[in-house]
């Protein structure tokens, strides 16, 4: 009866495991406040020039990052 | 750049995070793991299969811009900063960056004098950098 006790532990903490893994690494949700994320093609690069001459009254900063 | 960010919570800044797959782990769009790295409000991410962005400012680096002294793998740009000013426009080409460098860890402190300076001092520089360089005596 332990030994089945402690298997059912194990498995609640690998599924908890499995379901944060999925939320944080399987989505691809944008922090609160901040727009969701843009898929850039060729129509959509606009969206970045409206966006920069948009924030004139800010410094800009592009930043090219690698997700992993 | 989050630490960044927070540390200048009044800064007037607009930034732009381009994630584009350059290691062969990045097969897919940045994750909400990842895109949580830059939880700051003032910042708006976009994911860019094709490297547009990255092809566009190598095309429109020109002087008085600074040269990058990094940030190449396989002739794209990538772990790189550019930092345009108040008033910078983008038409048909990208403006003249302040700062065009990386890695983006080893560039912070020009990343924060960017953010601190003043408008009229960028204005200023703006005006100066028309001019050639005074030669040497």
């Amino acid at each position: 009866m332990r030994v089945k006790r402690s298997w059912f532990v194990l498995l609640a903490v690998v599924l908890a495991a499995a379901v944060l893994c999925e939320q944080q690494f399987g989505t691809h949700e944008a922090p609160r406040g901040q727009p969701a994320l843009v898929h850039l093609d060729a129509g959509s690069l606009d969206t970045l020039r409206t966006g920069f001459n948009g924030a004139q009254d800010s410094v800009r900063l592009i930043v090219l990052l690698s997700p992993t | 750049m989050a630490s960044i960010l927070k540390r200048y919570p009044d800064a007037a800044a607009r930034v732009f995070v381009v994630w584009e797959p350059i290691l062969s782990t990045d097969w897919s769009p940045p994750s909400t793991f990842a895109m949580h790295l830059i939880p700051d409000g003032r910042a708006r991410q976009y994911w860019d299969p094709d490297h547009m962005v990255a092809k566009q400012l190598a095309a429109d680096r020109r002087a008085p811009q600074p040269e990058e002294e990094c940030c190449d793998r396989s002739g794209i740009l990538w772990d790189l900063v550019a930092v345009y000013p108040r008033g910078a426009t983008w038409n048909d080409r990208m403006p003249v960056a302040v700062l065009f460098n990386g890695p983006v860890v080893d560039v912070r402190s020009e990343i924060e004098s960017s953010l601190t300076a003043s408008p009229k001092a960028v204005a200023f520089r703006r005006y100066t950098d028309r001019f050639p360089p005074v030669p040497e005596w």
